[in-house]
């Protein structure tokens, strides 16, 4: 299913980081991948997070050689659902630029409103085999019964779908469960 | 330890006045209640976050028992807070729960009703039925309190996020399938 790696092969990483929670859970999955495998990092942020690039810099060593970038953020709490569509296409239409350039090997997600419109974009250009990439969504721990909305739509975008309460799976079939990762 | 009794309410970054009011408003009942549950309790902390409360009832009461009362917005010093509390009283958030959870600490979780999508009481129910906590809506906080057996709560296991990383290897390519 996967191409096997050459020894010393690394992939460029793409993680999207989203407010508060999302955060601290990535840096959680983060904290055990090894970044042999997986670097350079890029860390991509919604243009108004102002945490959680203090907190990458905060809790890995590899901050100083990772990229920092922004993009439009999709949807602010209590946005309407019209306006929502408006920024959300804002964001796909940059993310859509931005992701060539990047060019990454793997899209590591876990779930706010800014990863959709960089799993969109990264599809779009798979679609057209520009872009080579695999996308990780990993759903987060608060979701037991359901997916959140991104989760709903990454489930069918993303190469593989990490969930952490095992009753998902018989919805989601499509789904790995390895156990709490929190 | 069993000297400095101290109970932590946290409500994460939300505004959760339907939490705080009615602890405010109940406030001679609430410390009556933590006073059996807990013993003597010398010190009460609110890390209230967004929302918009004076506690004015509970700080007066607290002055009264000769309880040491704090609410902060914020505060960089909550992990040793969240250490030195004998019971938490927190809102339904993932990070708030997993961190209390990971210091063993006796938890009481209140799911605020007012939210929208309220996806939250999932994993407060998943936790419970686990027997990693209690939890409740503001309306039950006092009865929970009083009636639930926080020593019968098991530790929980942190989780070990290597899993992860060993899928991650896996489906990528980096372990020999074979």
């Amino acid at each position: 299913k996967s191409e096997k790696r050459r020894s010393g092969e690394k992939l460029n990483t793409l993680v999207v980081l989203g407010s508060g929670g999302h955060t601290s859970e990535m840096m959680t999955l983060l904290s055990h991948m090894d970044s042999k495998n997986y670097s350079p990092i890029t860390y991509m942020v919604a243009d108004t997070d102002r945490h959680s690039v203090t907190k990458v810099k905060l809790l890995r060593d590899d901050a100083k050689t990772s990229r920092f970038v922004t993009i439009p953020r999709s949807r602010e709490v209590h946005m309407s659902w019209g306006l929502t569509v408006l920024m959300t296409i804002k964001a796909l239409v940059a993310c859509i630029a931005k992701i060539p350039t990047l060019a990454p090997d793997l899209i590591l997600v876990n779930g706010p409103g800014t990863c959709i419109p960089v799993v969109l974009a990264a599809w779009f250009w798979k679609f057209f085999g520009l872009v080579q990439c695999r996308i990780v969504f990993v759903e987060s721990f608060c979701r037991v019964k359901s997916l959140s909305m991104s989760g709903k739509i990454a489930y069918f975008l993303s190469d593989t779908f990490i969930v952490q309460w095992p009753m998902l799976l018989e919805r989601y079939p499509k789904a790995k469960y390895v156990g709490k990762l929190c | 330890a069993a000297a400095a009794m101290a109970c932590l309410v946290t409500v994460g970054s939300t505004k959760f006045e339907a939490l705080t009011q009615h602890l405010d408003d109940n406030a001679s009942e609430f410390l009556d209640i933590l006073e059996k549950e807990l013993g003597t309790v010398k010190k009460l902390y609110f890390q209230y976050g967004k929302t918009t409360q004076n506690f004015d009832t509970l700080r007066k009461l607290c002055k009264e028992r000769k309880v040491q009362f704090e609410a902060f917005e914020f505060t960089p010093k909550f992990k040793e807070i969240l250490a030195a509390s004998s019971l938490v009283i927190s809102h339904a958030g993932a990070g708030s729960i997993t961190e209390t959870l990971h210091l063993k600490k006796p938890l009481l979780v209140v799911v605020n009703e007012t939210l929208m999508d309220n996806h939250q009481i999932e994993l407060a129910e998943a936790m419970c039925s686990e027997g990693y906590l209690f939890w409740t809506n503001v309306k039950g906080v006092l009865e929970k309190l009083s009636t639930s057996n926080f020593r019968k709560l098991k530790p929980y296991p942190k989780p070990d996020a290597k899993a992860f990383a060993v899928l991650l290897d896996k489906e990528l390519g980096f372990v020999d399938e074979t």
